[in-house]
């Protein structure tokens, strides 16, 4: 894992020294609520529906256990013994006290940790596959890039006060689990014509109120022009994004209305001038940062698998939540956050713990956070995953549930976030209690939830996407379909007319009975069914008989 | 008085931890909506905003605002389903994996559900086990004896 150097603790350390006086300040009347505002979001605080909330960055969703047990400390100590992974991979405390919030953030720098760039118009938290540098499918670990990123964009003074917010995610396998083409800039690490690693270079996707896919404006950048070209392609966001309409300001906007092409060129031109120039990567400085990311001591020879009991559960949680691993003998697990009827994303203080102690154990000491809001154990030994599944049941944390129907995204929605026009939660626990037992026969299937137009519950890119409304002072929810956040990117459509809180988790099981209706066989997935079929069979389920 | 008159209650989060208070007919912030205090005419919807604008200005509150109330069978309850849920917390904190209330919460709470039921809300909440952190509850506050009181 990527340790800091002294430039990045000093920086955390001022910030929290900064912004302990802040409070200071804000609490003696000394700053305005105006002039404070700014300063704690800076720092990841918000104030949410009900408290003051800690966003809390997770570079590229990956945690060491004694991070881990430190995000378990401050939900004991200073929220209310629980915590939410959330769809950035971030962790954000819903009840901490302005008053322990530099506490916190001192909590946080002694792991390593911060919530600088949580908020705010600037570059946030960059995200990654989070099998990254365990896969099988990929050509190499994404994660010392997203470094180098985060690196980069960590207090950039000419990125600090962008047009809105932006967001990178990076993936290097063929098979997208980092949504690369919804975000504002989406890198794809690639096997370049001459050998070398490059990228192919997305741009101007996302979702919100204006959902749109990015656009690939390069295929073959080189990876030593990396910081140059997200450089030029920032600046030319930063000078022509709109700062008149905070609906229009992301760069989607920008790239949508004068086009990919012009777009592109106008950043090729900024990039011709700078690219030979201090951000040049150089192939030490790349090879540095990729120690840091270094496989761990794999063993060499493949241990045989001890015998255990015959256990179906068993079988089925091997099934669903692990992965095929790069290296012979070992699988990526993911602990899935998602019980059934639970809330997705949240963890206690002690199943955090147990996490910890279970990755530290088992998985060299790491753990993902996914942007499925799951938790993934990246380096377990086939031998050992009757021991880890034992030690996450005892922990409620063994749902085999990945990627089914139960494996829900969903905001925070209207029962914390103050931007929210209706709850998500509920409606996912709802959905997973009324699909549970035959979420097998179902198969894949990819249901997001979104509390307002906003879209932190990804629903644009469900297979089957809720976006809650607000219709006459009470909650509403619209459907839509056939949404994918992965290489096969697209965004959902809405069906028609919306439904009340009642009213749609009824629609998406006549959706999914309908799905089940007309799939041609057991593989044949749901989008695979929705392509085919289209919307017609799907409204029919839902609106003939009204 | 008119079932339909427009009845505003000043809420805010108090500053040093962000909880959601709402002016008490005592002039103090309470954590509890059963203890706000009444506007029912312009007179007293600016003497709330000037409140408002005071305690804001002493760094007690931050981002006040007035929240429109209506009177049910139940009792008041406020008219937007969000204000609904900031008055009465979080629907989903009984399946919050390893959520611990603070003491002031479940003492409120124990005074809630002493003053009354749950108004109308789906199964799911009438039967949570701890359904004083649902916001129906908010419709189980008296009117006449508040009314009183906040006169």
């Amino acid at each position: 894992m990527y340790r800091y150097d002294e430039f990045d603790a000093e920086f955390v350390r001022q910030r929290v020294a900064q912004f302990r006086d802040q409070v200071r300040r804000r609490l003696l009347g000394e700053l305005t609520e105006d002039e404070f505002k700014p300063l704690r979001l800076m720092n990841g605080v918000y104030l949410q529906l009900h408290a003051y909330m800690l966003r809390i960055a997770i570079p590229y969703g990956t945690l060491s256990s004694r991070q881990m047990r430190k995000l378990a400390h401050i939900a004991r100590r200073y929220d209310r013994g629980t915590g939410h992974f959330t769809t950035r991979q971030n962790l954000q405390f819903n009840w901490p006290k302005l008053t322990d919030i530099p506490d916190i953030l001192e909590e946080l720098a002694s792991v390593e940790m911060h919530a600088i760039q949580t908020s705010g118009n600037c570059i946030r938290n960059v995200t990654a596959d989070h099998f990254a540098g365990a896969t099988a499918d990929e050509v190499a670990d994404p994660r010392p890039y997203a470094e180098i990123i985060r690196q980069w964009s960590s207090l950039h003074p000419e990125f600090s006060f962008l047009p809105r917010k932006f967001k990178v995610a990076v993936t290097a396998a063929e098979k997208d689990r980092a949504a690369i083409q919804v975000h504002d800039i989406g890198l794809h690490l690639k096997r370049l014509a001459g050998g070398g690693l490059g990228f192919a270079v997305y741009v101007g996707g996302g979702q919100g109120r204006t959902p749109l896919l990015a656009k690939k404006i390069r295929d073959d950048l080189p990876e030593a022009d990396l910081l140059s070209y997200l450089e030029a392609a920032l600046r030319v966001y930063n000078l022509h994004g709109r700062r008149d309409n905070k609906f229009k300001a992301r760069i989607k906007i920008l790239v949508h209305e004068i086009g990919a092409a012009a777009f592109s060129a106008q950043v090729e031109e900024e990039w011709q001038r700078i690219r030979d120039g201090a951000l040049r990567l150089p192939e030490a400085e790349i090879r540095r940062i990729e120690a840091y990311f270094a496989p761990p001591a794999f063993a060499s020879r493949v241990a045989k698998a001890a015998l255990r009991p015959a256990d179906r559960a068993f079988d089925r949680w091997v099934t669903r939540n692990t992965h095929a691993h790069r290296q012979p003998g070992y699988a990526i697990v993911t602990i899935s956050l998602k019980p059934i009827g639970g809330i997705p994303g949240d963890a206690s203080a002690e199943q955090m713990d147990r996490v910890a102690d279970i990755a530290e154990r088992y998985s060299f000491d790491e753990v993902r956070v996914t942007h499925e809001q799951n938790l993934v154990l990246p380096h377990v030994r086939l031998v050992d995953l009757w021991a880890v599944y034992q030690e996450l049941k005892a922990a409620g944390l063994a749902e085999a549930n990945a990627g089914l129907a139960t494996d829900i995204i969903a905001c925070p929605g209207l029962d914390y976030c103050s931007l929210a026009n209706a709850r998500s939660i509920p409606i996912a626990q709802r959905i997973s209690e009324r699909l549970s037992s035959r979420q097998d026969a179902i198969g894949d299937l990819k249901i997001k939830i979104s509390g307002c137009i906003n879209a932190c519950g990804h629903h644009h890119v469900g297979h089957i996407g809720i976006l809650g409304v607000e219709k006459r002072g009470e909650e509403h929810y619209q459907l839509l379909l056939g949404g994918s956040g992965a290489e096969d990117a697209a965004i959902a459509s809405i069906t028609g007319p919306g439904f009340g809180p009642d009213g749609i988790v009824d629609a998406v099981e006549k959706v999914v009975d309908r799905y089940l209706e007309l799939r041609t066989d057991e593989g044949e997935p749901f989008l695979a069914a929705y392509s085919r079929l289209g919307p017609a069979p799907f409204k029919d389920a839902l609106y003939a008989a009204s | 008085m008119s079932r339909n008159a427009e009845i505003s209650v000043l809420t805010a989060n108090r500053l040093g931890d962000g909880a959601v208070v709402f002016l008490d007919f005592e002039g103090a912030w309470s954590e509890s909506f059963a203890e706000a205090v009444l506007a029912r005419t312009p007179d007293e919807v600016r003497a709330l905003e000037d409140r408002a604008t005071y305690d804001a200005s002493h760094n007690v509150i931050v981002e006040p605002y007035l929240v429109e109330v209506r009177e049910t069978q139940a009792g008041l309850t406020p008219v937007r389903y969000r204000e609904r849920v900031r008055a009465g917390g979080p629907s989903v904190l009984d399946d919050v994996p390893g959520y611990v209330a603070p003491e002031a919460v479940l003492r409120q709470a124990q005074h809630e559900v002493a003053d009354g039921g749950p108004g109308e809300s789906d199964e799911r909440l009438r039967t949570a086990p701890h359904a004083q952190h649902r916001p129906e509850l908010v419709e189980g506050r008296a009117t006449g004896s508040t009314h009183a009181q906040a006169a």
